[in-house]
Protein backbone atom coordinates (compact mmCIF):
# COMPACT_ATOMS: atom_id res chain seq x y z
CA UNK A 1 0.00 0.00 0.00
CA UNK A 2 1.30 3.10 -1.17
CA UNK A 3 2.14 5.98 1.89
CA UNK A 4 0.15 8.68 1.95
CA UNK A 5 2.64 11.45 2.10
CA UNK A 6 -0.04 14.51 2.27
CA UNK A 7 -0.80 13.32 5.18
CA UNK A 8 2.20 12.68 6.29
CA UNK A 9 3.68 16.42 5.59
CA UNK A 10 0.40 17.72 6.64
CA UNK A 11 0.71 16.11 10.10
CA UNK A 12 4.65 16.59 10.71
CA UNK A 13 5.53 19.38 8.19
CA UNK A 14 5.49 21.97 10.84
CA UNK A 15 6.86 19.98 13.66
CA UNK A 16 9.59 19.59 11.20
CA UNK A 17 10.01 23.49 10.15
CA UNK A 18 10.18 24.04 13.95
CA UNK A 19 13.00 21.60 14.65
CA UNK A 20 14.76 23.14 12.18
CA UNK A 21 13.88 26.47 12.74
CA UNK A 22 15.33 26.40 16.57
CA UNK A 23 18.84 24.99 15.44
CA UNK A 24 19.23 27.60 12.72
CA UNK A 25 17.06 30.75 13.45
CA UNK A 26 16.47 31.39 9.28
CA UNK A 27 13.31 30.77 7.58
CA UNK A 28 14.75 30.05 4.87
CA UNK A 29 16.88 27.78 5.88
CA UNK A 30 14.79 25.70 8.15
CA UNK A 31 12.53 25.34 5.23
CA UNK A 32 14.63 24.28 2.99
CA UNK A 33 15.48 21.89 6.00
CA UNK A 34 12.27 20.76 6.17
CA UNK A 35 12.34 20.30 2.09
CA UNK A 36 15.33 17.98 2.82
CA UNK A 37 13.93 15.88 5.10
CA UNK A 38 10.49 15.23 3.46
CA UNK A 39 13.32 14.19 0.70
CA UNK A 40 15.06 12.17 2.10
CA UNK A 41 12.18 10.30 3.71
CA UNK A 42 10.81 9.46 0.63
CA UNK A 43 13.50 8.28 -0.82
CA UNK A 44 14.72 6.23 1.70
CA UNK A 45 14.33 2.50 1.55
CA UNK A 46 14.03 2.30 5.09
CA UNK A 47 10.46 4.03 5.02
CA UNK A 48 8.54 0.83 4.69
CA UNK A 49 9.89 -0.29 8.14
CA UNK A 50 9.00 3.66 10.09
CA UNK A 51 6.52 3.17 12.76
CA UNK A 52 6.66 6.51 14.79
CA UNK A 53 6.86 9.18 11.60
CA UNK A 54 6.78 12.07 14.22
CA UNK A 55 10.05 10.98 16.12
CA UNK A 56 11.31 9.51 12.80
CA UNK A 57 11.23 13.01 10.84
CA UNK A 58 12.09 14.86 13.66
CA UNK A 59 15.14 13.04 14.30
CA UNK A 60 16.17 13.62 10.69
CA UNK A 61 14.83 17.17 10.84
CA UNK A 62 17.40 18.24 14.26
CA UNK A 63 20.55 16.33 12.64
CA UNK A 64 20.48 18.32 9.16
CA UNK A 65 19.62 21.44 10.60
CA UNK A 66 22.97 20.73 12.66
CA UNK A 67 24.60 20.02 9.56
CA UNK A 68 23.40 23.24 7.79
CA UNK A 69 24.32 25.29 11.00
CA UNK A 70 28.00 23.99 11.03
CA UNK A 71 28.26 24.77 7.15
CA UNK A 72 26.79 28.17 7.55
CA UNK A 73 29.78 31.07 7.79
CA UNK A 74 29.13 32.64 11.01
CA UNK A 75 27.79 36.10 9.65
CA UNK A 76 28.24 38.09 12.93
CA UNK A 77 29.50 40.88 10.23
CA UNK A 78 27.10 41.75 8.46
CA UNK A 79 23.89 40.72 11.16
CA UNK A 80 25.18 41.68 14.35
CA UNK A 81 25.54 45.41 13.11
CA UNK A 82 21.97 45.89 11.67
CA UNK A 83 18.91 46.35 13.77
CA UNK A 84 16.14 44.99 12.44
CA UNK A 85 13.22 48.01 11.12
CA UNK A 86 10.02 46.85 13.28
CA UNK A 87 12.28 46.60 16.66
CA UNK A 88 10.81 47.79 19.25
CA UNK A 89 14.24 48.60 21.04
CA UNK A 90 17.21 48.45 18.80
CA UNK A 91 19.74 48.33 21.59
CA UNK A 92 18.10 45.07 22.93
CA UNK A 93 17.38 43.30 20.37
CA UNK A 94 20.46 43.49 18.95
CA UNK A 95 21.75 41.64 22.33
CA UNK A 96 19.13 39.55 21.80
CA UNK A 97 19.83 38.33 18.24
CA UNK A 98 23.46 37.93 19.37
CA UNK A 99 23.01 35.79 22.72
CA UNK A 100 20.91 33.54 20.63
CA UNK A 101 23.12 33.06 17.59
CA UNK A 102 26.08 32.31 19.91
CA UNK A 103 24.28 29.43 21.54
CA UNK A 104 22.98 28.14 18.37
CA UNK A 105 26.67 27.94 17.31
CA UNK A 106 27.56 25.84 20.41
CA UNK A 107 25.24 23.76 19.88
CA UNK A 108 26.26 23.34 16.40
CA UNK A 109 29.73 22.62 17.58
CA UNK A 110 29.31 19.60 19.71
CA UNK A 111 29.27 16.28 18.97
CA UNK A 112 26.36 14.95 16.46
CA UNK A 113 25.35 12.57 19.04
CA UNK A 114 25.70 15.26 21.66
CA UNK A 115 24.02 18.72 19.31
CA UNK A 116 21.01 15.78 18.99
CA UNK A 117 20.27 15.16 22.53
CA UNK A 118 20.84 18.80 22.91
CA UNK A 119 18.20 19.86 20.80
CA UNK A 120 15.52 17.26 21.57
CA UNK A 121 15.82 17.92 25.26
CA UNK A 122 15.98 21.64 25.56
CA UNK A 123 14.65 22.99 21.68
CA UNK A 124 12.03 20.74 21.41
CA UNK A 125 11.42 19.60 25.01
CA UNK A 126 11.64 15.72 25.42
CA UNK A 127 12.10 14.04 27.95
CA UNK A 128 15.44 11.49 28.01
CA UNK A 129 13.43 8.11 27.37
CA UNK A 130 11.59 9.85 24.80
CA UNK A 131 14.95 11.16 23.44
CA UNK A 132 16.25 7.55 23.56
CA UNK A 133 13.74 6.20 21.45
CA UNK A 134 14.09 8.87 18.67
CA UNK A 135 17.88 8.39 18.70
CA UNK A 136 17.47 4.91 19.24
CA UNK A 137 20.04 4.68 21.81
CA UNK A 138 19.96 3.87 25.75
CA UNK A 139 18.54 6.06 28.44
CA UNK A 140 21.76 6.13 30.13
CA UNK A 141 23.43 7.59 26.86
CA UNK A 142 20.70 10.37 26.83
CA UNK A 143 21.75 11.38 30.36
CA UNK A 144 25.46 11.17 29.72
CA UNK A 145 25.43 12.97 26.78
CA UNK A 146 23.26 15.88 28.59
CA UNK A 147 25.95 15.15 31.57
CA UNK A 148 28.73 16.04 28.82
CA UNK A 149 27.22 19.29 27.15
CA UNK A 150 26.71 20.65 30.72
CA UNK A 151 30.19 20.15 31.63
CA UNK A 152 31.29 21.82 28.16
CA UNK A 153 28.92 25.06 29.06
CA UNK A 154 30.86 25.33 32.72
CA UNK A 155 34.14 24.59 30.61
CA UNK A 156 33.54 27.60 28.24
CA UNK A 157 32.20 30.11 30.90
CA UNK A 158 35.27 29.28 33.18
CA UNK A 159 37.94 29.74 30.15
CA UNK A 160 36.45 32.86 29.36
CA UNK A 161 35.82 34.25 32.83
CA UNK A 162 33.69 37.21 32.25
CA UNK A 163 30.74 34.26 32.25
CA UNK A 164 29.73 35.70 28.65
CA UNK A 165 29.96 33.47 25.77
CA UNK A 166 32.71 33.89 23.44
CA UNK B 1 2.03 34.33 9.71
CA UNK B 2 3.55 32.80 13.07
CA UNK B 3 2.84 31.59 16.23
CA UNK B 4 4.57 30.70 19.66
CA UNK B 5 5.09 27.44 19.76
CA UNK B 6 3.82 25.73 23.09
CA UNK B 7 5.83 25.12 25.84
CA UNK B 8 5.93 22.72 28.62
CA UNK B 9 4.91 23.91 32.13
CA UNK B 10 8.59 23.25 33.12
CA UNK B 11 11.66 24.67 31.45
CA UNK B 12 14.36 22.04 31.52
CA UNK B 13 17.10 25.01 29.90
CA UNK B 14 16.23 26.49 33.25
CA UNK B 15 19.23 23.70 34.61
CA UNK B 16 21.72 25.24 32.14
CA UNK B 17 24.24 27.51 33.31
CA UNK B 18 23.88 31.22 32.39
CA UNK B 19 24.05 33.17 30.05
CA UNK B 20 22.78 29.39 28.02
CA UNK B 21 19.75 29.12 30.05
CA UNK B 22 18.86 33.11 29.07
CA UNK B 23 19.71 32.09 25.42
CA UNK B 24 17.58 29.20 25.28
CA UNK B 25 14.43 31.09 26.76
CA UNK B 26 14.89 33.89 24.38
CA UNK B 27 15.42 31.16 21.33
CA UNK B 28 11.65 29.29 22.90
CA UNK B 29 10.55 32.60 23.46
CA UNK B 30 11.07 33.87 19.60
CA UNK B 31 7.65 33.35 17.49
CA UNK B 32 7.80 29.60 14.69
CA UNK B 33 6.62 30.89 11.72
CA UNK B 34 4.03 28.99 9.87
CA UNK B 35 5.86 26.14 7.69
CA UNK B 36 4.00 27.29 3.52
CA UNK B 37 3.09 23.16 3.38
CA UNK B 38 1.95 23.68 -0.42
CA UNK B 39 5.03 24.62 -1.53
CA UNK B 40 6.45 22.07 0.25
CA UNK B 41 3.85 19.43 -0.58
CA UNK B 42 4.79 20.48 -4.58
CA UNK B 43 8.45 20.56 -4.50
CA UNK B 44 8.26 16.81 -3.27
CA UNK B 45 4.91 15.52 -5.24
CA UNK B 46 7.39 14.23 -7.73
CA UNK B 47 9.44 12.58 -5.49
CA UNK B 48 5.81 10.76 -4.06
CA UNK B 49 5.20 9.72 -6.71
CA UNK B 50 7.80 7.52 -7.72
CA UNK B 51 8.32 6.33 -4.17
CA UNK B 52 4.90 5.01 -4.48
CA UNK B 53 6.43 1.63 -5.84
CA UNK B 54 4.54 -1.35 -3.52
CA UNK B 55 6.56 -2.69 -0.84
CA UNK B 56 5.56 -6.18 -2.11
CA UNK B 57 8.43 -5.74 -4.51
CA UNK B 58 11.48 -7.48 -4.07
CA UNK B 59 14.07 -5.15 -2.09
CA UNK B 60 16.22 -4.78 -4.98
CA UNK B 61 14.04 -3.30 -7.29
CA UNK B 62 12.84 -1.37 -4.47
CA UNK B 63 16.19 0.21 -3.98
CA UNK B 64 16.58 1.04 -7.88
CA UNK B 65 13.13 2.65 -7.69
CA UNK B 66 14.79 4.98 -5.39
CA UNK B 67 17.73 5.91 -7.39
CA UNK B 68 15.69 6.41 -10.18
CA UNK B 69 13.76 8.63 -8.17
CA UNK B 70 16.31 10.43 -6.83
CA UNK B 71 17.96 11.19 -10.04
CA UNK B 72 14.71 12.74 -11.03
CA UNK B 73 14.45 14.94 -8.59
CA UNK B 74 18.25 16.13 -9.41
CA UNK B 75 16.90 16.55 -12.52
CA UNK B 76 13.93 18.61 -11.58
CA UNK B 77 16.43 20.82 -9.47
CA UNK B 78 18.63 21.50 -11.89
CA UNK B 79 16.04 22.41 -14.57
CA UNK B 80 14.92 24.87 -11.84
CA UNK B 81 17.87 26.17 -11.47
CA UNK B 82 18.02 28.31 -14.81
CA UNK B 83 14.31 28.92 -13.96
CA UNK B 84 14.41 33.03 -13.69
CA UNK B 85 12.77 32.45 -9.62
CA UNK B 86 16.11 30.61 -9.23
CA UNK B 87 18.51 33.32 -10.08
CA UNK B 88 16.50 34.94 -7.27
CA UNK B 89 17.31 33.16 -5.06
CA UNK B 90 20.36 32.60 -6.10
CA UNK B 91 21.37 36.10 -5.91
CA UNK B 92 19.40 36.14 -2.47
CA UNK B 93 21.86 33.56 -1.36
CA UNK B 94 24.82 35.32 -2.65
CA UNK B 95 23.76 38.28 -0.26
CA UNK B 96 22.99 36.24 2.13
CA UNK B 97 26.17 34.42 2.78
CA UNK B 98 28.64 36.75 1.93
CA UNK B 99 31.81 37.44 3.81
CA UNK B 100 32.70 40.70 3.05
CA UNK B 101 30.73 42.78 0.79
CA UNK B 102 31.74 45.86 -0.97
CA UNK B 103 28.82 48.23 -3.00
CA UNK B 104 28.17 51.79 -4.64
CA UNK B 105 24.65 53.32 -3.12
CA UNK B 106 23.45 55.91 -5.03
CA UNK B 107 21.05 58.20 -3.53
CA UNK B 108 18.98 60.56 -5.49
CA UNK B 109 18.00 63.56 -4.61
CA UNK B 110 15.12 65.59 -5.46
CA UNK B 111 16.33 68.47 -7.61
CA UNK B 112 19.80 67.08 -7.90
CA UNK B 113 20.65 65.86 -11.92
CA UNK B 114 23.86 63.67 -9.68
CA UNK B 115 22.94 61.31 -7.42
CA UNK B 116 25.41 61.60 -3.93
CA UNK B 117 27.79 58.23 -4.13
CA UNK B 118 28.90 56.48 -1.24
CA UNK B 119 30.84 53.08 -1.27
CA UNK B 120 30.64 50.74 1.17
CA UNK B 121 33.24 48.28 2.96
CA UNK B 122 31.81 45.51 5.22
CA UNK B 123 34.70 43.50 6.59
CA UNK B 124 34.39 39.64 7.49
CA UNK B 125 34.21 40.62 11.38
CA UNK B 126 31.88 43.88 11.04
CA UNK B 127 33.73 46.77 10.72
CA UNK B 128 32.55 49.16 8.20
CA UNK B 129 34.03 51.76 5.69
CA UNK B 130 31.85 54.36 3.54
CA UNK B 131 32.75 56.85 1.40
CA UNK B 132 30.72 58.84 0.76
CA UNK B 133 31.67 61.61 -2.38
CA UNK B 134 29.78 65.05 -2.40
CA UNK B 135 27.56 66.48 -5.26
CA UNK B 136 29.94 67.98 -8.23
CA UNK B 137 33.12 68.33 -6.36
CA UNK B 138 35.92 65.95 -4.47
CA UNK B 139 35.12 66.68 -0.98
CA UNK B 140 34.84 62.72 0.06
CA UNK B 141 33.41 62.33 3.80
CA UNK B 142 34.85 58.53 4.98
CA UNK B 143 33.57 57.22 8.29
CA UNK B 144 34.93 54.19 9.68
CA UNK B 145 32.80 51.82 12.19
CA UNK B 146 33.67 49.52 14.19
CA UNK B 147 32.48 45.95 14.34
CA UNK B 148 29.84 46.96 17.09
CA UNK B 149 28.58 49.58 14.21
CA UNK B 150 29.55 52.50 16.07
CA UNK B 151 31.36 55.42 14.42
CA UNK B 152 34.85 55.24 15.66
CA UNK B 153 36.29 57.81 12.92
CA UNK B 154 35.18 60.22 10.37
CA UNK B 155 37.60 61.80 7.35
CA UNK B 156 36.74 65.21 5.85
CA UNK B 157 39.04 65.28 2.53
CA UNK B 158 37.95 69.16 1.67
CA UNK B 159 39.66 70.39 5.17
CA UNK B 160 41.92 67.49 5.78
CA UNK B 161 40.04 67.05 9.18
CA UNK B 162 39.62 63.87 11.25
CA UNK B 163 37.00 63.76 13.86
CA UNK B 164 38.46 60.92 16.21
CA UNK B 165 35.38 59.70 18.66
CA UNK B 166 33.93 56.70 20.30
CA UNK B 167 30.55 56.83 20.87
CA UNK B 168 30.19 52.88 22.05
CA UNK B 169 28.55 54.37 25.16
CA UNK B 170 25.84 56.00 23.44
CA UNK B 171 23.30 53.75 21.72
CA UNK B 172 21.82 56.74 19.66
CA UNK B 173 24.99 56.65 17.87
CA UNK B 174 24.88 52.98 16.48
CA UNK B 175 24.11 52.70 12.55
CA UNK B 176 23.58 56.78 12.10
CA UNK B 177 21.01 57.58 10.02
CA UNK B 178 18.43 54.87 11.05
CA UNK B 179 20.65 52.09 10.03
CA UNK B 180 22.22 52.47 6.84
CA UNK B 181 22.31 48.80 6.43
CA UNK B 182 18.69 47.95 7.45
CA UNK B 183 18.50 46.85 3.68
CA UNK B 184 20.55 44.40 3.83
CA UNK B 185 19.37 42.66 6.73
CA UNK B 186 15.46 42.96 5.17
CA UNK B 187 16.68 41.46 1.92
CA UNK B 188 18.76 38.61 3.91
CA UNK B 189 15.45 37.51 5.49
CA UNK B 190 13.61 37.25 1.55
CA UNK B 191 12.28 33.98 0.68
CA UNK B 192 13.15 31.64 -2.68
CA UNK B 193 10.49 33.75 -4.37
CA UNK B 194 9.60 37.16 -5.57
CA UNK B 195 6.53 38.82 -5.84
CA UNK B 196 7.15 39.76 -9.71
CA UNK B 197 9.21 38.53 -12.22
CA UNK B 198 9.96 42.15 -14.37
CA UNK B 199 12.00 39.99 -17.04
CA UNK B 200 14.82 41.11 -18.80
CA UNK B 201 16.87 44.07 -20.05
CA UNK B 202 20.67 45.31 -20.45
CA UNK B 203 21.90 46.89 -18.00
CA UNK B 204 25.01 48.78 -18.66
CA UNK B 205 25.96 46.29 -21.41
CA UNK B 206 25.43 43.02 -19.44
CA UNK B 207 22.10 40.93 -19.52
CA UNK B 208 20.20 40.92 -16.29
CA UNK B 209 16.45 39.71 -15.56
CA UNK B 210 14.22 41.50 -12.77
CA UNK B 211 12.67 40.60 -9.84
CA UNK B 212 10.44 42.39 -6.77
CA UNK B 213 9.66 41.70 -3.80
CA UNK B 214 8.35 43.46 -0.01
CA UNK B 215 10.36 43.02 2.87
CA UNK B 216 10.02 44.73 6.33
CA UNK B 217 8.46 48.28 4.30
CA UNK B 218 11.15 47.42 1.83
CA UNK B 219 9.58 47.30 -1.20
CA UNK B 220 12.99 45.89 -3.33
CA UNK B 221 14.15 45.59 -7.63
CA UNK B 222 16.64 43.31 -8.11
CA UNK B 223 18.54 43.02 -11.18
CA UNK B 224 20.72 39.52 -11.45
CA UNK B 225 23.32 39.52 -13.46
CA UNK B 226 22.04 36.68 -15.90
CA UNK B 227 25.88 35.28 -16.48
CA UNK B 228 27.04 35.38 -13.25
CA UNK B 229 24.15 34.88 -11.18
CA UNK B 230 24.77 37.76 -9.04
CA UNK B 231 23.18 41.36 -8.50
CA UNK B 232 23.55 43.55 -10.80
CA UNK B 233 21.86 46.52 -9.26
CA UNK B 234 19.08 46.79 -5.97
CA UNK B 235 16.79 49.36 -5.77
CA UNK B 236 13.95 50.41 -3.32
CA UNK B 237 11.78 53.50 -2.56
CA UNK B 238 12.26 55.58 0.44
CA UNK B 239 10.68 53.46 3.56
CA UNK B 240 9.42 56.90 4.68
CA UNK B 241 7.13 59.76 3.32
CA UNK B 242 8.20 63.20 3.15
CA UNK B 243 12.24 62.38 2.70
CA UNK B 244 14.89 64.46 0.52
CA UNK B 245 15.59 61.82 -1.95
CA UNK B 246 13.66 59.80 -4.17
CA UNK B 247 15.24 56.64 -3.99
CA UNK B 248 18.45 54.66 -3.04
CA UNK B 249 20.19 52.39 -5.25
CA UNK B 250 23.05 49.83 -4.97
CA UNK B 251 25.55 48.59 -7.64
CA UNK B 252 28.62 47.30 -8.57
CA UNK B 253 28.78 44.12 -6.16
CA UNK B 254 31.60 42.62 -5.09
CA UNK B 255 30.95 39.24 -2.95
CA UNK B 256 33.70 37.76 -0.54
CA UNK B 257 36.80 39.35 -1.89
CA UNK B 258 39.75 40.43 0.44
CA UNK B 259 39.78 43.62 1.71
CA UNK B 260 42.49 45.58 3.02
CA UNK B 261 42.80 45.86 6.58
CA UNK B 262 43.87 49.58 6.19
CA UNK B 263 40.69 50.53 4.97
CA UNK B 264 38.89 49.92 8.37
CA UNK B 265 41.90 51.51 10.72
CA UNK B 266 40.89 53.80 13.16
CA UNK B 267 44.07 55.45 12.68
CA UNK B 268 43.84 59.48 11.81
CA UNK B 269 45.67 59.63 8.36
CA UNK B 270 48.92 61.71 7.69
CA UNK B 271 47.98 64.62 6.82
CA UNK B 272 45.07 65.37 8.70
CA UNK B 273 44.42 67.17 11.81
CA UNK B 274 42.05 66.22 14.53
CA UNK B 275 39.08 68.69 15.05
CA UNK B 276 35.92 68.85 16.75
CA UNK B 277 34.46 67.74 19.85
CA UNK B 278 33.88 64.34 20.67
CA UNK B 279 29.87 64.27 19.66
CA UNK B 280 29.20 62.50 22.99
CA UNK B 281 29.59 65.83 24.64
CA UNK B 282 27.33 67.73 23.10
CA UNK B 283 24.73 65.29 21.74
CA UNK B 284 21.53 64.32 24.35
CA UNK B 285 20.05 60.89 24.53
CA UNK B 286 16.29 61.14 23.48
CA UNK B 287 13.41 58.92 24.49
CA UNK B 288 11.87 58.72 20.36
CA UNK B 289 8.74 58.14 19.15
CA UNK B 290 5.92 60.16 19.91
CA UNK B 291 7.44 62.52 22.34
CA UNK B 292 10.66 63.10 19.97
CA UNK B 293 7.75 64.03 17.37
CA UNK B 294 6.23 66.61 19.71
CA UNK B 295 9.58 67.65 21.07
CA UNK B 296 11.40 68.49 17.46
CA UNK B 297 7.91 70.24 16.07
CA UNK B 298 8.27 71.78 19.52
CA UNK B 299 11.71 73.34 18.70
CA UNK B 300 11.20 74.08 15.33
CA UNK B 301 8.00 76.10 15.59
CA UNK B 302 9.70 78.12 18.31
CA UNK B 303 12.86 78.68 15.75
CA UNK B 304 10.58 79.34 12.93
CA UNK B 305 7.98 81.98 13.93
CA UNK B 306 5.30 79.25 14.92
CA UNK B 307 5.86 77.94 11.61
CA UNK B 308 5.54 73.95 11.62
CA UNK B 309 8.23 72.43 8.99
CA UNK B 310 7.03 71.05 5.42
CA UNK B 311 8.54 67.70 6.45
CA UNK B 312 9.46 65.94 9.20
CA UNK B 313 11.61 63.58 6.98
CA UNK B 314 13.43 65.77 5.10
CA UNK B 315 16.23 66.96 7.69
CA UNK B 316 17.82 69.36 4.87
CA UNK B 317 15.56 72.74 5.70
CA UNK B 318 15.69 71.74 9.60
CA UNK B 319 19.82 71.98 9.27
CA UNK B 320 19.59 75.39 7.43
CA UNK B 321 17.05 76.77 9.66
CA UNK B 322 19.02 75.80 13.45
CA UNK B 323 22.51 76.34 11.47
CA UNK B 324 21.40 79.94 11.30
CA UNK B 325 22.12 80.50 14.80
CA UNK B 326 25.41 78.39 15.06
CA UNK B 327 28.75 80.12 16.15
CA UNK B 328 32.01 78.63 15.01
CA UNK B 329 30.39 75.61 13.39
CA UNK B 330 28.69 75.36 16.70
CA UNK B 331 25.20 74.49 17.67
CA UNK B 332 23.58 75.72 20.87
CA UNK B 333 22.53 73.26 22.92
CA UNK B 334 18.69 73.57 22.62
CA UNK B 335 19.45 73.20 19.04
CA UNK B 336 21.40 69.73 18.85
CA UNK B 337 18.65 68.90 21.47
CA UNK B 338 15.88 69.51 18.95
CA UNK B 339 17.63 68.22 16.34
CA UNK B 340 18.59 64.89 18.48
CA UNK B 341 14.42 64.54 18.52
CA UNK B 342 14.58 64.61 14.48
CA UNK B 343 17.06 61.93 14.38
CA UNK B 344 14.88 59.77 16.52
CA UNK B 345 11.77 60.40 14.52
CA UNK B 346 13.08 58.09 11.21
CA UNK B 347 13.25 54.60 12.64
CA UNK B 348 9.95 55.59 14.43
CA UNK B 349 8.54 56.47 11.14
CA UNK B 350 10.49 53.68 9.37
CA UNK B 351 9.37 51.07 11.83
CA UNK B 352 5.98 51.74 10.08
CA UNK B 353 3.74 50.90 7.49
CA UNK B 354 3.59 54.31 5.34
CA UNK B 355 0.02 54.17 5.41
CA UNK B 356 -0.13 54.04 9.14
CA UNK B 357 1.32 57.76 9.86
CA UNK B 358 1.09 61.18 8.11
CA UNK B 359 2.27 64.30 9.01
CA UNK B 360 -0.19 67.14 8.38
CA UNK B 361 1.92 70.14 9.44
CA UNK B 362 2.85 71.66 6.08
CA UNK B 363 1.96 75.31 5.49
CA UNK B 364 -0.40 75.06 9.62
CA UNK B 365 1.04 77.33 12.47
CA UNK B 366 1.34 76.63 15.99
CA UNK B 367 -2.14 78.89 16.28
CA UNK B 368 -3.79 76.56 14.57
CA UNK B 369 -4.60 74.82 18.29
CA UNK B 370 -7.07 72.38 17.18
CA UNK B 371 -5.69 71.04 13.63
CA UNK B 372 -3.93 67.44 13.63
CA UNK B 373 -0.10 67.95 12.73
CA UNK B 374 0.88 64.14 13.10
CA UNK B 375 -1.42 61.01 13.91
CA UNK B 376 0.27 57.51 13.75
CA UNK B 377 -1.63 53.89 14.22
CA UNK B 378 -0.11 52.31 17.00
CA UNK B 379 0.84 48.31 17.14
CA UNK B 380 -2.54 47.23 19.00
CA UNK B 381 -4.44 49.32 16.16
CA UNK B 382 -5.70 52.62 18.00
CA UNK B 383 -4.39 55.87 16.51
CA UNK B 384 -2.72 58.65 18.14
CA UNK B 385 -2.72 62.26 17.07
CA UNK B 386 -0.37 65.19 17.74
CA UNK B 387 -2.12 68.52 17.58
CA UNK B 388 -0.96 72.11 16.67
CA UNK B 389 -0.79 72.87 20.57
CA UNK B 390 1.45 70.18 20.65
CA UNK B 391 -1.05 67.84 22.66
CA UNK B 392 -1.31 63.71 22.19
CA UNK B 393 -4.70 62.40 21.96
CA UNK B 394 -6.15 59.29 20.79
CA UNK B 395 -7.95 59.84 17.71
CA UNK B 396 -10.61 57.63 16.08
CA UNK B 397 -10.23 56.09 12.98
CA UNK B 398 -13.11 58.10 11.37
CA UNK B 399 -11.47 61.46 12.65
CA UNK B 400 -8.56 61.12 10.62
CA UNK B 401 -7.71 64.00 8.79
CA UNK B 402 -7.10 63.50 5.22
CA UNK B 403 -3.97 64.45 3.75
Amino acid sequence: MALDWSRILHEHGQAVFQAAYRILGQVSDAEDTAQEVFLEACSSSQVGEVRNWGAYLRKLAVFRALDLRRRRRKLNSLESCVVPADSANPCDEAVRHELTDRVRDFVAALPEREGAVFALRYHELLSNPQIAEVLRISVGAVAAAIHKVRAKMETLLLETSTGELP
Amino acid sequence: MTRRSNQAESHPHDELPEPFSRGMAEILAEPVPLLDLARIQSRIQAQTERNSVPHLWPRRIRQLACAVAVAAVVVVVASRWTHPTSAWAQAIQQVREASTLTYTQLLMIKGQEQPVKTRTFIAADGRKRTEQSGIGKSDRITTIFGADGYIRLTLLEATKSAIVEDTSKFPQFKNPGGGFLAWLEALKKAGGKPEKELGRKSLDGRAVTGFVATLANFTFTMWVDDETGKPARIEYEPQIKGVGYEATAMTDFRFDEPLDESLFSADVPEGYKVVGQPREAVAPSVPGGEESVVEALRGYTKQADGKFPASIADWGPWAVLFSKGSKDGKLDPEAVKVLSHLGAITPFLSGMKKSDYEYLGDGKTTAQKDDVVFWYKRPDGTYRAIYGDFSAKDIAADKLPKP
